[in-house]
């Protein structure tokens, strides 16, 4: 069977039962889904949850559900490609960059994203339960949709995330930043005249969307390193109304298509975006809605945008890591925390062996990407999944006056409040101890014996233990 | 260096926000984003002080 949604979902459900929430009680797509993903994190929670009873836009109930969190945090991403929490963000670079598989197409007949194909007015994006995310966002958008159109040249597709405002029923005004290959294409679209072909795919197995929804060379197929990620052919079949030779996945659960006409644009926006922050109102591309075709009882996934960016900082920290490797081949972890919105900040874990390689990992690391402000190099006993520790090797091992590096005027993240015009400044901490011989003072420990001898359910009911309260617990 | 424009909906008086670029297009519109009306930038703009600096 092939990966899909469904798969995923089955099997991550049987395996983590705890993890995955149904909620059958009727919940508004506006703002209601994203309050419960918001109550959750508040508890640094991040269960999937399936709404099986939801209103739409048009106040009407859904005939399909919405999935939540499906990608919502590091633990569902391992399990989505078989790795595990450490390792999740190299090897989902690693199968991106080397593992790249060719796709196949099947015919419209055993596509299951064809059992419903709805064209004219049967085409209403109202009748499935995007959601409305945030205060200020004008309506539902499209979050967690593979924004798809083709390179007009090579026709090498190009697939990747742009949120995507549902403006009415057949009307979706899209963000493409203007430094993506989406943007790319329609520019060259536009320079001759000629509508873009377009498309959403939204729902489909975790690994699937990671490998589609990567980032490589212009044009390079996203397709192939969809394949690459979840190790096997992606499915592919024609498009209903934008001719044979656009190809979309088989599998997903429900596919819109479109056209981009040329100089089109529209308001979009403000919308809560990743760094917790809404971004301003645009004037942005406007995709024409030519079909929606869906799988029976489709479900619908969104991103829980502003809320959780465990995705994106795991997509980053692999990037980062593949670039630092090639300088610093020390390198053994890289993190980007939720507290730097999974972008602005990394940590870097390395096994220093010369003095120059803390600081040689913060310039590689900050060329990564315009949107990565904040390096924090630490050795490899520092635990970089927790900011506590990584503060404490701050805190212990730096002095700003020989450890800290800034560089102002580096191109900045747009959706970045602080950056002025379009720079940032951009630095990083190197707090690792000095490279051997030399030696430093040595952290405080308990005998690994004693310690090993000592576990709490030893001595201590469990669920004392776990009814204690953590000192930041509120 | 400004990061948007501030304006108030001429509707419901509530107020948001758009991309500076907006200075640069001829005489633009905007839409408030909680009622969806239309207006003229030009009409509804809030002179602000916005940013760090």
């Amino acid at each position: 069977m092939p990966k899909d949604m469904r798969v995923f979902l089955e099997s991550y459900e049987k395996a983590h039962p705890e993890d995955v929430i149904r909620i059958k009680k009727q919940v508004n797509t506006a703002w209601e889904c994203t309050a419960i993903a918001r109550h959750f994190e508040s508890l640094n929670k991040f269960p999937l949850i399936i709404f099986e009873n939801l209103i739409t836009a048009n106040g009407e109930q859904s005939k399909f559900q919405t999935v939540i969190n499906m990608l919502g945090d590091r633990r569902k991403l391992a399990y989505a490609i078989d790795s595990t929490f450490e390792d999740v963000a190299i090897e989902w670079r690693r199968r991106t960059d080397e593992n790249r598989i060719k796709p196949v197409v099947i015919s419209k007949k055993e596509a299951p994203c064809k059992e419903n194909v709805l064209t004219g007015e049967q085409a209403n994006l109202y009748k499935f339960p995007f959601l409305r995310h945030h205060g200020m966002d004008p309506g539902h958008y499209i979050t967690m949709g593979l924004f798809t159109c083709y390179e007009p040249d090579s026709w090498i597709e190009n697939t990747a995330f742009h949120r995507g405002f549902v403006a009415g029923p057949r009307e979706i005004r899209c963000l493409l930043t203007p430094y993506t290959h989406s943007a790319y294409n329609l520019r060259k679209h536009e320079e001759r005249d000629i509508p873009m072909k377009v498309a959403y795919q939204i729902g489909h197995h975790p690994a699937v969307i990671m490998g589609a929804e990567t980032r490589g060379g212009y044009p390079e197929s996203h397709y192939e390193t969809a394949g690459g990620v979840a190790q096997e052919p992606l499915r592919l079949v024609p498009s209903e109304t934008l001719g044979d030779d656009f190809l979309v996945s088989a599998d997903a659960e429900i596919i819109i298509e479109g056209i981009m006409h040329p100089g089109k644009r529209d308001l979009e926006g403000p919308f809560g975006e990743y760094p917790r922050y809404f971004g301003p109102q645009q004037m942005n591309p406007v995709f024409e809605v030519t079909a929606i075709t869906h799988r029976n009882n489709a479900i619908c996934h969104s991103f829980m945008v502003g809320i959780n960016n465990n995705f994106g900082g795991t997509q980053e920290e692999g990037t980062i890591y593949s670039f630092v490797k090639r300088l610093v081949p020390q390198v053994q972890r890289v993190y980007c925390p939720v507290s730097g919105a999974g972008r602005f900040h990394a940590y870097i874990q390395i096994r220093k062996t010369l003095e120059g390689q803390g600081k040689e990992a913060i310039m590689a690391a900050l060329t990564t990407s315009e949107m990565l402000k904040h390096v924090i190099v630490v050795d490899e006993d520092i635990d970089i999944y927790d900011d506590r520790w990584v503060l404490w090797a701050v805190a212990t091992r730096s002095q700003w006056d020989k450890d800290l590096v800034v560089i102002p005027g580096c191109r900045g993240a747009k959706l970045d409040p602080s950056v002025e015009d379009i720079t940032t400044t951009k630095g990083g901490i190197d707090a690792t101890m000095p490279a051997p011989p030399n030696r430093y003072s040595k952290r405080v420990y308990i005998p690994d014996d004693v310690m090993e001898k000592m576990q709490l359910e030893k001595y201590i009911d469990a669920e004392k233990i776990k009814s204690a309260p953590t000192a930041t617990g509120r | 260096m400004a990061k948007e424009i501030w304006f108030k909906c001429s509707k419901c008086g509530k107020e948001s926000y758009c991309d500076t670029y907006f200075d640069r297009l001829p005489d633009p519109d905007v839409m408030c984003p909680f009622c969806l009306n239309r207006m003229k930038l030009k009409d509804a703009r809030l002179e602000l002080k916005v940013g760090k600096n």
